[in-house]
């Protein structure tokens, strides 16, 4: 079983954005069962998971809540952040070998650039807008970021960090997958990611 | 030496000591001495000084009239900044407890406060305290809008009856770790559903622009 998850907390993503990912994939993805985890469910079409109430948690950081062992899941797992558009078909650079590991995008735009490797800076090379994993196991990923989350919080900008820095072991996807509208654009693949900017849907 | 000269001292000598490991040590925290630096920083100062302000009086008044010696709990602690504060007003002879779930907070904070009689304990403010929170006569927890609410309103229905708690939060909402502040003093205060408030009140933040809010009651 193929699970499709999106997470959508707070109020800069839409039940419009849901839904417009969700029509986007179901051609390439008509069997996968789509899940939005979510604390607002009004107007999402898809079913919907609720946020945990413990520990609660703002923005992205909730994307890591996805490898509870509490989260109801089974099978394998598909991650999508709303603010992407499907441009053709996905699945060949999502393939079968990807749910083995805890699989993520490479950040293509920065690789090369010593800037992102600064120690102390703690940036990455990586970019968590699309995830792939099986469900229960990546639940240390959840466990330890529980641990400290505050101190996790206020140490990295965000998951990506998070996940390179505190040294989760994790594979990339192959080149191609993913077009980054802001930074380096115009390139053929297979999803555009517009990394919070403001697009038309 | 003032106690503030004491602690700045010993702060830079915690920082000297993580760039030293972190010479022969590629896993070393360094992130760690910018934190330290924060929990001294300006707001901080100014927030645990007005709640130092506030409750010092009223554990002046607790010390007379009981016979034993007081112990306090500050839950979400960090480096111990407030206890040093109120062991400057208060006497050597009462209990301190730090308690926050950071295990990186107990070895720095044991060097920047050389107290008898203060603690450093690595614990969820409530899944690992809540069973001993009614040994403590006075509670302290300067964070609640890191806290749920629902956990919030546990502690002050574990405390003995008669312990005095003493809560900030604020309403500086833009932080992510913020998931629970108040739009209000007035929230704040209805939120924590004391019998009696002691004191009530806001501090002014600034640059940033939010406010403090002190509540202390039973």
């Amino acid at each position: 079983m193929l699970n499709i998850i999106f997470v959508k907390h707070g109020d800069k993503y839409s039940a419009e954005h849901v839904n417009t990912l969700h029509k986007q994939l179901l051609p390439y993805y008509p069997d996968a069962m789509y899940h939005c985890y979510t604390e607002s469910p009004d107007g999402i079409n898809i079913p919907v998971i609720p946020i945990f109430k413990k520990p609660s948690l703002r923005k992205w950081w909730n994307k890591l809540a996805m490898f509870s062992a509490d989260m109801p899941l089974e099978g394998q797992c598909l991650y999508f952040d709303l603010d992407m558009k499907i441009v053709s078909d996905p699945r060949r650079f999502i393939n079968l070998k990807s749910f083995k590991d805890l699989t993520i995008l490479e950040a293509y735009w920065k690789v090369g650039d010593p800037k992102y490797s600064i120690k102390h800076a703690y940036d990455v090379y990586i970019n968590s807008s699309v995830i792939t994993w099986e469900a229960g196991e990546q639940t240390h990923v959840w466990d330890h970021f529980c641990t400290n989350k505050d101190y996790f919080m206020r140490k990295y900008a965000g998951i990506d960090r998070f996940l390179v820095h505190e040294n989760i072991p994790h594979k990339i996807f192959p080149d191609g997958l993913i077009n980054s509208v802001g930074n380096l654009p115009n390139r053929t693949a297979a999803i555009d990611m517009y990394n919070g900017m403001t697009y038309e849907l | 030496m003032s106690y503030k000269e004491n602690l700045y001292k010993s702060c830079i000598k915690a920082i000297e000591n993580i760039y030293n490991h972190s010479k022969h040590n590629p896993d070393i925290d360094l992130f760690r001495s910018f934190d330290i630096i924060n929990s001294l920083n300006e707001n901080q100062m100014a927030s645990k000084e007005h709640l130092t302000e506030a409750i010092v009086p009223i554990i002046n008044g607790m010390k007379k009239s009981k016979h034993s010696p007081l112990h306090i709990a500050i839950l979400g602690s960090w480096y111990g900044l407030l206890g040093v504060m109120l062991r400057q007003h208060i006497g050597d002879e009462i209990y301190i407890d730090n308690i926050d779930s950071d295990p990186g907070t107990k070895p720095i904070g044991n060097s920047l406060s050389t107290y008898e009689r203060t603690k450093f304990l690595i614990g969820d403010a409530v899944d690992d305290t809540l069973d001993n929170l009614a040994n403590y006569q006075i509670i302290i927890n300067t964070s609640c809008e890191h806290m749920e609410q629902e956990d919030v309103k546990l502690i002050t229905q574990a405390k003995d009856k008669n312990a005095v708690i003493c809560f900030q939060s604020n309403n500086y909402f833009s932080v992510d770790s913020h998931i629970n502040c108040s739009n209000s003093l007035d929230e704040f205060v209805k939120g924590l559903d004391l019998i009696e408030v002691m004191h009530a009140s806001v501090l002014e933040v600034k640059p940033e622009n939010y406010e403090r809010y002190t509540v202390i009651g039973i």
